[in-house]
């Protein structure tokens, strides 16, 4: 009897320790969560309305005429000796015309797009060829043509083409 | 028995010590550099079409994110070297030609030199309009049979870092 009892009194201050180093633990634990913003009742914007789909926007213009706005690129990088490679070619949504794209390393074509719908483009594109590492001037000429197929002005796109190592 | 219960307890320790010291890091910040280079993002805007009316334009840009020192050139293809545009009549047979004059604008006279042949329009920093413009003119001595005319012109955007 004598033996359990001071068994039970050696393990006291044992346990008290551990439970002293969870309740910091807890309290570490709590502090961290506890920047967290108290949830709140959210009240809804009720000058917003059901939405159903984009509506018609203005379109571009300069001066009263109608423009095309042509996305600037300042450099492209395509990874060597692969014809797949990763662009952000795009029509912008606002343009009222179709974008036919043809992209050129040098003088040589290397990728053309068809008609290209605004608010449309491309993430990855498959090049009719593979391009050894190295810097050349890179060409995208953009074609704009109205729905009907009437052709309108067109824009070339200059920018460093550099092609690296995979 | 007192073997477990000690490595209990070094283990608590331990993970108190971790989390005290994660948390401390959270409130001082720690000195890793990041480096990130945002890219040059500009949007030009050319027009539909040129036509008989068309005589004074200043291309306007969206989306204008340069580095310092950097430029964006507009340059007009399709003029002869005098400078005439040609453009067609709605017959699709009678031509006429418009000439075109560069109006320079607000461009720093230290970057007149720099401009490219046939330049239309320029941008720097943040600017949102063309610094300068071109205006298509009828020579006076020409007519042309009545009509509409059209053309289409072909418009070089490129821009160049600064040196």
């Amino acid at each position: 009897m004598f033996n359990i009892n001071f068994k039970k009194n050696k393990l006291i201050p044992i346990v008290v320790i551990l439970l002293i180093a969870c309740l910091v633990l807890v309290i570490l634990l709590f502090s961290k969560c506890g920047n967290e913003q108290p949830a709140q009742n959210l009240n809804p914007d009720d000058a917003a309305v059901t939405w159903n789909g984009e509506q018609e926007v203005s379109r571009p213009t300069v001066d009263n005429k109608p423009a095309i706005a042509v996305p600037g690129i300042k450099e492209m990088i395509f990874i060597a000796n692969q014809k797949e490679q990763k662009v952000n070619l795009y029509n912008p949504r606002e343009n009222n015309c179709y974008f036919q794209m043809n992209l050129y390393a040098e003088d040589e074509l290397v990728w053309k797009s068809g008609n290209v719908s605004p608010g449309d483009g491309f993430y990855d594109i498959e090049l009719t060829k593979t391009l050894p590492q190295g810097e050349r001037q890179g060409y995208l000429i953009i074609k704009c043509y109205k729905q009907d197929g009437t052709e309108l002005n067109s824009a070339r796109v200059k920018f460093k083409l550099s092609v690296v190592p995979q | 028995m007192k073997k477990i219960i000690s490595l209990i307890m070094v283990v608590c320790l331990m993970a108190t010590i971790g989390m005290a010291t994660a948390s401390a890091d959270s409130v001082n910040g720690g000195t890793t550099t990041i480096t990130y280079k945002e890219p040059d993002t500009y949007c030009v805007l050319i027009p539909e079409t040129i036509d008989m009316t068309f005589e004074n334009y200043r291309f306007q840009a969206t989306d204008m994110n340069l580095a310092e020192g950097d430029e964006v050139f507009v340059t007009m293809g399709g003029l002869d070297e005098n400078n005439y545009f040609p453009l067609t009549h709605e017959n699709g047979v009678d031509t006429a030609r418009k000439k075109v004059y560069y109006d320079y604008g607000s461009i720093p006279t230290d970057r007149l030199d720099m401009l490219p042949a046939y330049c239309v329009g320029y941008f720097s920093d943040e600017d949102t309009i063309s610094r300068m413009g071109f205006m298509m003119i009828n020579d006076g001595d020409m007519h042309f049979k009545a009509g509409n005319y059209t053309g289409t012109a072909e418009f070089t955007v490129e821009l160049r870092e600064s040196v």
